[in-house]
């Protein structure tokens, strides 16, 4: 019985221990594992900029290059890091954070959080008049009639585009992004 | 005294442990280290960020890992529910559903030997899981028999597997006939996931070998498939008498198809077929010598499925579905034979009307079925029966303050050939204070309808030798005045995203139960001529006479403390007290089924993405002890190491009840314990 506790008692000490090694051998760590989901929809964000042709009049209004979280911000720190230091065309991008549609006009991209689910309708309608691009991951986002919307397939982050929304709202899209859509509402065939 | 011999003298004994402890303290500090190092790496970012110099399309192609395990569904639905999703079945090494189904709280799962598994949720834990209703992609599992679901054949290709939801309670009104302690749903990946090809093949001690290939494809638009099949060869686990008889094989092949026919219909097709040597040992009672017998054999358990399924999606929420299926069971058992057909038809409408959503549906089920008698001590009468059912829901989920509060009404309508239309009403309210919590409470009335078992079913137990050379027998009696059981339940729930990467869930819930399945002596004993040759009977039947009550609760939290580690547990209390009704003539069953179910679980997972190529996971489980099945509290550990080559080529080492040789789980089967074996395996997943 002596013996027993013993080896027991050392074996289990030993799977303890495989445990926290585990927990030291990260290394350079970061760069091998996956990114997580605001990581790569921020990315999504600020690439959408260099796609995207603003037509309308608030096109040049702005000296920087907003993107807007509107609501519940699930980004954190994650967005302003994507984007520091970054220009599109000759302006330097910059993260926002809004609470309300009316502090949009200077906004080029707007993300509208899940929070603002219930708001939907009335966000979208002002969004178009100012010719914001708006962006979401809410589900049927596009379908409502948002312009982008982020769709989880298998483990990564796809997007679907409304092309008729962007258009209401003077915008043009590169065929390029329309390309890589997984669905485009608008074109025919869908 | 007694002076025993230890492996480790003292002083070797004092160097090892001082050893153990300055390694221990050099690997918290380096994980320490290494834990800052990569939160500042996480920080940086800026345009240099790899992911800001990413392509649209390679952006599309990076695999993520989520953050919270709070997805919708899960978050809005009033209920305890709980999603075992595929990369739980992956990172745990499951080789078949029930192993999977312990990731889930609530839910107890006791190995009974290689091919049977004790499964309850919240209590009742049986062979038979009564009161549990089991779906896999909407087809129903569940057996009219016995009213219960037979684990062994309910099988896919585990890699097809999306999700399981396990669904603790009585479930939303939605689900279909028995759902009174809670509901598992099975659901696989739609077809056009699982494009390419996926072979895979492995063994071990016990897992002795298996095989697993699946091909899909699609026509680039709106057309994909997939067509599967497996097979696999399992071991008997430990027997102290040496009677290993549960050696289990079978084989499974199925497919898919799903079509879009355009952006408002859906259409899928899929269907399974399956055969299977099941090793088993049962108790067969004959009136004839020698009266009482164990046979070791196996059973011979084949079948297969169809399904076909139509969804249209009219848009603002609204959609309709009709599904029809067709399901054969065959089953060859060394003392029973059965032979069952199902057909099933189900209609579902959802749709929108001011603050509220409102779905619908009718569903009926159809059973002929043909028992064939093997022994003399379990027969059927009639031995040919055709079980119908109909079942009518309707849940109203009322928004009263938008995002907020909301209220959910409904109830279903069950009827069956022997049963009369019983209603099964429940209100679920769901309160979300803050875009971070929920809170829900629920009451809810379900029935568990009566089976073939109750009602047509003779089984025969031998006693003794008797007075005057005559053979003494008890004999369960078919009781064609069976009654549905009855349950009313009350469900308290709470969840909350307590920071980004840290989650928890937790559920309570009190049921009282009344007409209870009860094991009850009819008379006294008196002799008998038939079945010849003569001899003396104690009359019992299958009653209502039991009643009780179960209360509990559950909390399982989640936390990622970085993206590369990913902890899990859960703790799940049950308190039954089960006890006679007034009247009743129940022979005593209550303690039993008190002590089959555990008052304690526990389990807790961890997850490591040690690189690129390499992730473990380690899991510890405790479950305590089964007075009722003479089980003794036991917890052990699983671990499975992954390591994958390249994009197409991977490994897994699994390794599971790794802290004993072996240990009993569930009493289930004649004889002594079946005690489950320490066993590992290694699998080869080829993927393109």
């Amino acid at each position: 019985m002596g013996r027993d506790l013993g080896a027991r008692a050392i074996s289990r000490y030993l799977v303890f221990l495989l445990f926290l090694s585990l927990f030291g051998a990260q290394t350079s760590h970061t760069q091998q594992t996956h990114p997580t989901e605001s990581q790569v929809k921020a990315a999504y964000l600020y690439n959408f900029g260099k796609f995207v042709t603003w037509t309308g009049t608030n096109a040049g209004s702005s000296a920087s290059f907003d993107i807007c979280v509107l609501g519940k911000d699930p980004f954190g720190v994650v967005l302003d890091s994507t984007v520091a230091g970054g220009n599109i065309g000759e302006k330097r991008v910059t993260a926002k954070k809004i609470s309300s549609l009316q502090e949009s006009d200077h906004c080029r991209i707007v993300f509208i959080s899940s929070s603002e689910q219930a708001r939907l309708k009335a966000i979208l309608a002002a969004a178009k008049a100012g010719g914001t691009l708006t962006v979401s991951d809410i589900p049927h986002f596009a379908d409502k009639g948002g312009m982008i919307e982020f769709v989880p397939q298998e483990n990564r982050i796809r997007f679907e585009v409304n092309l008729p929304a962007t258009e209401e709202a003077g915008l043009t899209l590169s065929s390029e992004l329309l390309k890589v859509a997984t669905r485009v509402i608008g074109k025919t065939g869908n | 005294m007694t002076k025993t011999n230890h492996p480790f003298s003292f002083p070797a004994k004092l160097i090892l442990i001082s050893l153990l402890s300055l390694s221990t303290l050099f690997i918290l500090f380096i994980g320490f280290q290494d834990v800052m190092h990569a939160q500042v790496l996480e920080a940086n970012g800026g345009a240099d960020n790899p992911l800001s110099q990413m392509s649209l399309e390679q952006l599309g192609n990076i695999q993520v890992t989520t953050a919270s395990k709070a997805p919708e569904e899960v978050w809005k639905t009033p209920a305890a529910v709980y999603v075992i999703t595929q990369e739980d079945i992956e990172r745990s090494g499951a080789t078949n559903i029930p192993e999977a189904l312990r990731l889930a709280p609530g839910i107890e799962v006791a190995r009974i030997d290689s091919d049977k598994w004790s499964i309850g949720i919240r209590g009742f834990g049986s062979r038979l899981s009564r009161s549990v209703l089991v779906l896999i992609d909407g087809r129903t599992v569940y057996t009219t028999l016995f009213a219960g679901t037979y684990w062994e054949v309910q099988d896919t290709l585990l890699d097809d597997i999306d999700r399981i939801e396990v669904i603790r309670g009585p479930g939303a009104t939605i689900w279909g006939p028995n759902a009174v302690n809670g509901v598992i749903n099975i659901i696989t990946k739609k077809a056009k996931d699982t494009h390419g090809t996926l072979a895979s093949a492995g063994g071990g001690n016990i897992e002795q070998g298996f095989a697993n290939l699946r091909h899909g494809g699609g026509n680039g638009k709106n057309l994909d498939y997939r067509v599967y099949g497996k097979g696999f060869n399992r071991s008997p686990e430990h027997h102290t008498d040496d009677q290993n008889y549960d050696n289990w094989r079978g084989g499974q092949a199925g497919f898919r198809l799903d079509w879009a026919k355009n952006e408002r219909d859906n259409f899928t097709v899929q269907g399974d077929i399956y055969d299977q040597a099941d090793g088993e040992s049962v108790q067969a009672t004959s009136y004839t010598p020698p009266y009482s017998q164990i046979l070791d054999s196996a059973a011979r358990l084949s079948g297969g499925n169809i399904l076909g399924r139509w969804t249209r999606t009219q848009g603002e929420g609204k959609d309709i579905q009709l599904q029809a299926y067709y399901d054969r069971a065959n089953r060859r058992e060394p003392n029973l034979g059965d032979i069952r057909d199902t057909f099933d038809v189900d209609y579902l409408q959802r749709f929108h009307v001011i603050r509220q959503e409102i779905s619908w549906g009718l569903g009926t089920r159809f059973t002929p079925a043909t028992n064939i008698e093997v022994v003399s001590g379990l027969t059927f009468q009639p031995d040919k029966r055709s079980d119908q059912l109909f079942t009518a829901f309707f849940q109203d989920e009322i928004a009263l303050v938008e995002n907020r509060l909301s209220l959910s009404v409904g109830s279903k309508l069950l009827r069956t050939n022997f049963s009369p239309v019983q209603l099964e009403p429940s209100v679920r309210l769901l309160w979300t204070p803050t875009g971070k919590q929920t809170l829900w409470a629920a009451f809810t009335h379900a029935v568990r309808t009566p089976a073939d078992v109750e009602r047509d079913f003779f089984l025969s137990g031998y006693i003794g030798p008797g007075p005057g050379g005559l053979q003494f027998f008890a004999r369960f009696n078919a009781n064609r005045n069976f009654r549905s059981e009855q349950m009313n339940g009350y469900e308290l729930g709470y969840r909350r995203l307590i920071t980004k990467t840290l989650y928890v869930d937790l559920s309570s819930f009190y049921n009282h139960y009344s007409d209870l399945f009860s094991e009850d002596i009819t008379g006294s004993p008196f002799i008998e001529d038939n079945p010849p040759p003569t001899h003396i009977l104690l009359p019992a039947e299958f009653g209502n006479g039991l009643l009780g009550t179960t209360k509990g609760v559950e909390i399982a939290p989640e936390w990622r403390p970085t993206h590369f580690w990913h902890l899990r547990g859960s703790y799940s209390y049950l308190q039954m007290d089960i006890e006679r009704s007034r009247n009743s003539l129940d022979i005593g069953t209550a303690p039993g089924i008190e002590g089959s179910s555990p008052k304690h679980q526990a389990i807790l997972q961890s997850g490591f993405d040690i690189s690129k190529k390499f992730t473990l996971d380690l899991a510890y489980r405790y479950i305590s002890a089964l007075p009722g099945q003479k089980v003794h509290a036991y917890s052990t550990g699983d671990t499975v190491f992954g390591w994958r080559f390249n994009e197409h080529l991977r490994l897994s080492l699994v390794g599971d009840n790794l802290l004993q040789p072996y240990h009993a789980e569930d009493g289930g089967d004649p004889g002594p314990l079946v005690l489950i074996k320490r066993s590992a395996y290694a699998k080869l997943t080829w993927q393109n």
